[in-house]
């Protein structure tokens, strides 16, 4: 049978592969996601995500403190409340970080981004407040970082694409329709190499007629009726010792999996006039990460960093945004 | 104990070189062969034999990797076993699903030479080669160790339409090496 001569050559392959698949652990996967964990609970921790970020919205919290200066653009911010609504009715955030790095914490929570409506002390919170709202000096920005201890990771079965086409970076960004890939990224920062796998894509498998030559690292799957049923890919870039990573992810369907974060009152940022969520944690090597995500012409985009400053991953999301680079808006 | 103690003991002619040997791999190919057979008692006949190949082969061989050395010769009692059992037909678990994927490297060219098991894994091996090293240890952890695509996923730290939509290109890439190199199986 030619399965089994398959099957016994692979058994005689480089024992050094054999040996390096059985010590990788992903990289960015320090918190030991299991595919296995409940599949049920997914849409039980849905829920109280959505809920919240509806209440967050509807209190107003993020209105009372949005002063930004020049380009603040209420027609852009209640564009954008409305945007995050549906978000919140549609599950947000699943799958686009489902191949980011997260950090899972034991340690004890942090209070300084949560904002307990049933707190005693209004004072307190105002003061942990005021340390996570920035004011950065950008016209059009406003920045609250949500400290978080863990983020949790819960992952349910899609249905298979019967047909998948291929993109590369560029053509990846005219399928969604939103910038993709910043040239704001940190110069030590390079694409990470399984971006750059130009050997093996599927040249003569592609449809979308969208590929230049083999390169071809993304994909997006279809059912037999062509809607898609899986966009759900990012990209990738990291410095030489894999101590700095940035990942972009970005999807217009759910794509199988769900992030939970632990604190309820989580506030949004504006950036480049738009609503992201930003929030920040430290793994256990006491590098800083940060995850932020928004919508933004109905793809859901997160970023999640690891060992690259504030400001860094700032000027990343702007230009994501507005498309222009940030400090060409610095205010006088 | 570290491994070239082991195979020094091996070379010995020291029993105490299989009681190490289990108690160091006997986890490892415990669930190599039960990716494969599913089955207790087959399990245990596969380790059982693993521990008297490994005693038979040292000397002469000195294995630079004793724990792949050993999970090879697990995977292929395992297989030789399954296929005794299941000559017809396939039987449970994952490896029917891996046997239909792997018709994605097959052609239909009957005239084509037929390959020596040898010269096949030699292809493999530059395949490999070639591959980042996530899609590598993918691609290695589903074919050579026959690793569910949820445990896959898990150890990859992503979902599962992503190892499935990336086996497949890779099978396709596998394809496309071997036709290349003149190979239809």
């Amino acid at each position: 049978m030619k399965t089994d001569a398959i099957m016994d050559a692979i058994g005689e392959i480089d024992f050094k592969y054999v040996q390096e698949a059985e010590e990788y652990r992903a990289e960015r996967n320090p918190g030991g996601r299991s595919a296995a964990r409940s599949r049920s609970g997914g849409y039980k921790k849905l829920l109280p995500l959505a809920a919240c970020l509806v209440l967050a919205l509807g209190a107003g919290a993020y209105g009372l403190r949005y002063g930004a200066g020049e380009g603040a653009d209420a027609g852009g911010m209640s564009g954008a409340a409305e945007e995050s609504v549906d978000m919140a009715d549609s599950a947000p955030m699943e799958g686009a970080a489902a191949e980011s790095g997260g950090q899972k914490e034991s340690a004890e929570e942090s209070g300084a981004g949560a904002m307990d409506a049933g707190a005693a002390d209004s004072g307190a919170e105002e003061c942990r407040e005021a340390e996570n709202m920035m004011e950065t000096g950008i016209a059009g920005e406003q920045v609250y970082v949500n400290e978080i201890t863990e983020v949790t990771r819960i992952c349910y079965d899609i249905a298979g694409p019967v047909r998948t086409e291929y993109y590369s970076a560029d053509t990846l960004e005219g399928y969604y329709g939103t910038k993709l890939v910043p040239q704001t990224i940190p110069e030590d920062l390079r694409m990470s190499e399984e971006l750059s796998e130009t050997k093996h894509a599927a040249a003569e498998d592609l449809s979308s007629g969208e590929v230049e030559g083999s390169t071809a690292p993304f994909a997006v799957g279809y059912d037999a009726e062509g809607n898609v049923v899986d966009d759900n890919n990012r990209l990738c870039w990291q410095n030489e010792d894999g101590t700095r990573s940035l990942v972009i992810a970005a999807y217009t369907v759910p794509a199988g999996e769900v992030l939970s974060f632990p604190q309820e009152d989580l506030k949004y940022s504006l950036i480049a006039g738009r609503e992201v969520m930003l929030t920040h944690f430290a793994d256990g090597q006491g590098a800083d990460n940060y995850l932020a995500y928004y919508v933004k012409n109905g793809v859901t985009v997160t970023a999640e960093s690891c060992g690259m400053t504030q400001e860094e991953l700032l000027n990343v999301l702007w230009e994501l945004l507005a498309e222009e680079p940030r400090l060409y808006n610095r205010a006088e | 104990m570290e491994d070239e103690k082991i195979i020094d003991l091996y070379w010995e002619r020291s029993q105490q070189a299989i009681t190490l040997t289990e108690q160091k791999y006997g986890r490892y190919c415990g669930r190599i062969a039960d990716n494969v057979l599913h089955n207790r008692e087959d399990c245990e006949e596969c380790l059982n034999d693993t521990w008297l190949r490994a005693w038979n082969s040292m000397p002469t061989e000195r294995p630079t990797v004793l724990q792949a050395f050993l999970g090879a010769i697990t995977r292929n009692l395992s297989l030789d076993l399954y296929r005794r059992k299941h000559s017809a037909k396939r039987g449970g678990g994952e490896l029917p699903y891996i046997f239909d994927e792997l018709q994605d490297c097959l052609g239909t060219d009957e005239t084509a030479r037929e390959m020596e098991r040898m010269e096949l894994a030699e292809s493999l091996n530059r395949f490999l080669a070639e591959l980042g090293k996530e899609n590598r240890v993918m691609f290695v952890r589903r074919y050579w160790y026959m690793d569910s695509i949820a445990e896959i996923a898990a150890r990859m730290g992503c979902g599962e339409s992503r190892v499935k939509s990336r086996l497949s290109r890779l099978r396709k890439g596998l394809y496309r090496q071997l036709k290349s190199e003149g190979i239809v199986l």
